[in-house]
């Protein structure tokens, strides 16, 4: 059986140098796992489909306007 | 006691059913102008395989495939061998060091496609790290470029599969009898001596199991390729799998893409019983 020489050691320090290489792209598919989402808007304003000829600018929001059309 | 033959019939039938016969009747589509749709096709004998002769596309992915194959094979089979050899040594983190180059085998191939593309990117890792030491001249655009995406593809599949490769010679290494290897350290054998005349021997299962796992592995990769190149840029990195996908599901040649595939087949085939035969023929004569 052989002992620990200076020679494993170079080994083991190189060893774990590629080790350490290996895991570069794990640590990287944690780090995109683990990164927080992109903040986007909690709400966009809605596009409107329709145009009007005397009113070119929206107007304020009809009553009966749901919830999330307005909250923006 | 011996168990009757026909004990194997339901089994054999069974595998017939589910395999032979769709395998079988899958590829007559070779041998028609199918496109995938509708129920009308002719036959049209052995077209197909000769326009797979006259399409560069297919020229390119056949070289490709087995530029791939054989710089894999070697790649994991070497590094595997090496890494085997360092983590059965005397080494204190041997176990942490098993598990640390065994870990890429685990990820999904898809995952570590899209991994391995976010760090080869032109603004990716990599060159990131290249620019800090000072190595702007090495920096690469290495999945766009027609002369390095080959080789990076085969780079992160090497990555990917070296830690099977690693647990086989390890298991073979485990079986060799520390007493021949003393006996021969004693009569004053080095290391290589050691490793070519004692260990060597007793590693051949293990070379060809490592071997066919490899050549079939890389003659069929598809996902890999897929998600990091796409076979990409033009056909610079184009595999038979990829180009079987493109024209039966992209560009509806449904009968051509079954004719790559038997050619794939057939190469498959030839290759590992090539290597077989060689291997048995290896360890016969040791």
């Amino acid at each position: 059986m052989t002992r620990y020489t200076w020679r494993t050691g170079i080994l083991e320090g190189f060893l774990l140098l590629a080790g350490v290489v290996f895991l570069i792209p794990l640590y990287a598919l944690l780090n995109i796992a683990l990164k927080p989402p992109m903040p986007t808007p909690a709400c966009s304003p809605r596009p409107s489909t329709r145009t009007s000829a005397t009113s070119p600018t929206p107007g304020p929001a009809p009553p009966w306007a749901p919830p999330s059309a307005t909250a923006c | 006691m011996k168990p009757p033959w026909w004990f194997l019939v339901p089994g054999l039938l069974f595998y017939a059913y589910i395999v032979v016969v769709p395998s079988i009747r899958g590829s007559a589509y070779a041998f028609t102008d199918w496109t995938g749709l509708g129920e009308h096709f002719n036959w049209v004998g052995l077209d197909n395989f000769r326009d797979i002769l006259d399409d560069d596309a297919a020229r390119s992915a056949i070289t490709n495939t087995l530029v791939l194959a054989f710089v894999v094979t070697a790649g994991q089979i070497l590094l595997g061998l090496l890494l085997a050899l360092g983590v059965h040594s005397r080494v204190k983190s041997r176990y942490a060091l098993r598990v640390m180059f065994f870990a890429p085998v685990v990820v999904t191939p898809l995952v570590s496609g899209f991994v391995w593309q976010y760090l080869l990117a032109p603004t990716g890792s990599l060159n990131a790290f290249l620019g800090t030491m000072g190595l702007e001249s090495w920096q690469q655009d290495w999945l766009g470029s027609p002369h390095w995406a080959l080789w990076s593809v085969c780079a992160v599949i090497i990555w990917q599969h070296t830690g099977i490769s690693m647990s086989i010679f390890l298991a073979g290494l485990q079986s060799v009898p520390q007493d021949v290897i003393e006996a021969a350290h004693l009569d004053g054998a080095g290391p290589f001596r050691r490793f070519w005349s004692v260990v060597r021997p007793f590693l051949l299962p293990a070379f060809t199991i490592n071997l066919s796992l490899a050549i079939i592995g890389a003659l069929k990769q598809f996902d890999i390729v897929m998600v990091m190149t796409g076979g990409g840029p033009g056909n610079a990195s184009d595999t038979i799998s990829t180009l079987i996908y493109k024209d039966a599901f992209t560009l509806g040649q449904w009968s051509y893409g079954v004719a790559l595939a038997l050619v794939l087949t057939v190469f498959v085939m030839v290759i590992s019983g090539f290597q077989y035969a060689l291997m048995n023929r290896a360890g016969r004569s040791s």
